[in-house]
């Protein structure tokens, strides 16, 4: 478990929605995110952050096929599943991490700094990652 | 049942509503009748949701046939952030969760999916000892 994993357990109690929408509320942090969403396989959206309004299930459905196709395709090539993803235009872009319950997704503008955001898409999604094998005994225990 | 596995069915539910925070949650059979609730629903008729919920679903039946399924495992009634979540929990109990803008469907389904299958292993438990008992 990480330390920020342990320290917001501590913090916050048990429930792992929560915990999944702090992690997704940290993205923001970063202040050329405009949105950041935590999006299931089919589509549905599990926890969203918006700075400004954003089309959400437009970008949530998108999200949700590009990992899908992507998840697929890799199965196809023999290789392993996907990490992390960026689609850029003119005006920002967008970044896909695999989760294990869907896909974090960010919508950066056009000044983001792709390294440090794809970074942090992939340190959420090692939070949630973590947040489903908890321990037993802990929040990530099913029964 | 025995006490132990109704209080294992109870903190199934808690630990339900606790991780997907949805208001109220209940565990019914398939005519409607609650046998556990967790949380609460200020001002929600909770048994007549739990006999709406529970026809509802078994009207759907003939629909999921159309499609070469005997039933539709999840229905949710309402929009993105308020409603009702049904999903089935094996041939006899139902699971109802009551959410609104506190969460979003999305969590819920994510939630229920993982108290439907620890609910539903602590029923076939149940049922598989009094088997073995007569």
């Amino acid at each position: 478990m990480t330390p920020r994993l342990k320290l917001a357990m501590e913090q916050d109690g048990p429930s792992r929605g929560r915990h999944v929408r702090e992690i997704v509320q940290q993205l923001l942090k970063l202040h050329t995110v405009r949105a950041a969403l935590l999006v299931a396989p089919d589509g549905f959206v599990i926890a969203a952050e918006l700075r400004e309004p954003v089309p959400l299930e437009p970008l949530a459905a998108m999200a949700a096929r590009l990992g899908r196709e992507l998840a697929a395709s890799a199965a196809r090539v023999g290789r392993a599943s996907f990490s992390t993803a960026m689609v850029s235009a003119d005006d920002g872009a967008v970044f896909v991490g695999a989760a294990p319950i869907g896909y974090v997704v960010v919508l950066a503008d056009q000044q983001a700094d792709l390294e440090p955001t794809r970074r942090a898409v992939e340190q959420a999604v090692a939070l949630i990652e973590a947040a489903w094998t908890a321990p037993s005994d802990g929040p990530g225990s099913a029964g | 049942m025995h006490d132990a596995d109704v209080a294992r069915v109870q903190d199934a539910l808690e630990r339900f509503v606790g991780d997907a925070g949805c208001a109220a949650t209940l565990l019914i059979d398939r005519r409607g009748e609650p046998l556990a609730v967790a949380g609460t629903a200020g001002g929600v008729d909770l048994a007549a949701v739990a006999s709406l919920a529970a026809g509802a679903f078994s009207s759907t039946a003939p629909l999921a046939r159309l499609f070469g399924q005997t039933e539709f495992s999840l229905l949710i009634h309402g929009d993105v952030t308020d409603g009702v979540h049904v999903s089935a929990v094996d041939e006899g109990t139902i699971l109802l969760a009551i959410f609104d803008e506190r969460t979003t469907v999305g969590m819920v389904r994510v939630f229920a999916r993982e108290a439907t299958s620890a609910i539903g292993a602590i029923l076939a438990g149940t049922r598989n000892g009094r088997r073995g008992a007569t």
